[in-house]
């Protein structure tokens, strides 16, 4: 079936099989490889993407669902080639090992930071809890998120 | 993932003619996180998803009333934990929604579709069981109440015919000032669910309610333990007979997550957490 939708600020409409998932249709029909499948079952959070500002397992979205929806990648991140402050955080932190998580760990974040930019370790670990690393550990990580929320700040009073 | 056809209706007419016509084939889409797991795994294979989401008439809000809280069923869990009616006035039903599965989950996963599954895990029943909340159901022939502790049935089975839905689901005022609390154990947060999961109640007139989930068939009220534990949580005697009560009528099995041995063991330490949170809830707040 047709769907609409937008994706990374991008209005597109395509044809999807109504039995695949929204982790697929951005693989394996638009090329958005950052968006990782690896439990396929919801647990481990590879996966993440935002949807309707969000963070969802796209592992666990029916493709037809998403019809009229706003969706973002990792691969929307980034702006005129300049990485996003949480990205830039995760390399200044060395919170990507294999980086296999990594998109879905930075999806998780950005959904958090829009929702509460200065979070307590707490809220940190509880936005966190469905993205699995099996490389780092999380230290490193919660430190980055804690280091982009800084950034998001410093630029918002910049601006 | 085995073929199957998606169609989304728009109102109820449309939906129950879906529902009437393919009911013993069809499965109901909300939020998902179990539906798609269960096609993908083969546990289910419908041959039409029938998507609840853009039909109109189903709500996605959590309304407070005089009388109690109406939580539509398009409601996602994390509106739910995060909702401040809720959490003040129904604490375990915040807490036991803000304990599924992880952030992600959560914003998709409804509650709704948590009591539908009747999952004997099930993390929202022991919530909603201590405050007798209502399932409101509609069908093609109307709409009609069900009481939470009679709208599961067994394991994954309610009582809701081929062709009816939950419209929402009314969480009543407890009489007295109260305050509750929801507890569980699990391997892992974010991800597993409850080896045991307790929730109780108390309220100013001393009255304790319990309702365990994970250690039998379905969740359940421990109602000798209530009586019990209603005569007085401050003797230590009576204390303990009342969380033996509850292990007494409880009928855990052994499973990958837990022995049955163990499950019994945890029921004791978890009554026990709850019951004492919620006491010192009613302190803290002076009573809501």
């Amino acid at each position: 079936m047709e769907i609409r939708c937008k994706v990374n600020r991008k209005a597109i409409t395509i044809e999807v099989d109504c039995t695949h998932t929204l982790a697929r249709v951005l693989r394996e029909q638009l090329g958005l490889m950052g968006t990782k499948i690896s439990c396929e079952q919801g647990e481990c959070g590879a996966c993440t993407v935002i949807l309707n500002g969000k963070a969802v397992n796209s592992c666990l979205v029916l493709a037809p669902a998403v019809d009229g929806c706003e969706i973002s990648t990792i691969e929307g991140l980034a702006e005129d080639g300049e990485l996003h402050p949480i990205q830039t955080a995760f390399i200044e932190e060395g919170a990507v090992q294999c980086g296999y998580c990594t998109s879905g760990m930075i999806m998780s974040a950005k959904a958090l930071l829009a929702e509460s930019p200065d979070p307590t370790e707490g809220e940190i670990r509880e936005a966190l809890a469905g993205n699995l690393c099996r490389c780092t550990g999380y230290t490193r990580i919660l430190r980055a998120v804690s280091l982009a929320a800084k950034k998001l700040q410093a630029l918002n009073h910049a601006h | 993932m085995d073929s199957f056809r998606y169609v989304a209706p728009t109102t109820f007419d449309e939906l129950f003619l879906l529902l009437s016509s393919h009911s013993s084939e069809a499965a109901l889409l909300a939020g998902g996180t179990d539906l798609i797991n269960d096609i993908r795994v083969g546990a289910r294979s419908p041959k039409l998803v029938i998507s609840l989401g853009k039909v109109r008439a189903l709500s996605a809000a959590i309304e407070e009333g005089s009388g109690g809280a109406l939580i539509g069923a398009l409601a996602s869990l994390s509106d739910i934990a995060r909702n401040g009616f809720l959490r003040r006035k129904f604490p375990a039903v915040a807490e036991a929604a803000n304990l599924i599965g992880s952030k992600q989950i959560r914003n998709q996963a409804t509650m709704a579709g948590n009591i539908c599954n009747a999952s004997p895990a099930a993390d929202t029943l022991p919530a909603l069981l201590l405050y007798d909340a209502q399932v409101n159901i509609i069908g093609p022939n109307g709409r009609r109440s069900v009481a939470i502790a009679s709208f599961v049935r067994s394991p994954n089975q309610t009582c809701l015919a081929a062709t009816e839905i939950v419209e929402s689901i009314f969480i009543p005022h407890h009489a007295v000032p109260s305050a509750s609390c929801y507890v569980r154990f699990s391997r892992r947060e974010g991800a597993d669910l409850a080896i045991v999961g307790a929730a109780a109640l108390v309220s100013e007139a001393n009255a304790v309610r319990l309702a365990l989930g994970a250690v039998a068939p379905v969740p359940f009220r421990a109602r000798e333990a209530e009586a019990i534990l209603s005569q007085g949580v401050q003797d230590p005697a009576n204390w303990e007979r009342g969380l033996a009560a509850a292990v007494a009528v409880a009928e855990p099995i052994s499973d990958l997550r837990a022995s049955r041995e163990y499950r019994l063991a945890l029921i004791k330490v978890l009554a026990a957490e709850a019951v004492s949170s919620s006491l010192e809830k009613m302190k803290m707040w002076g009573c809501s």
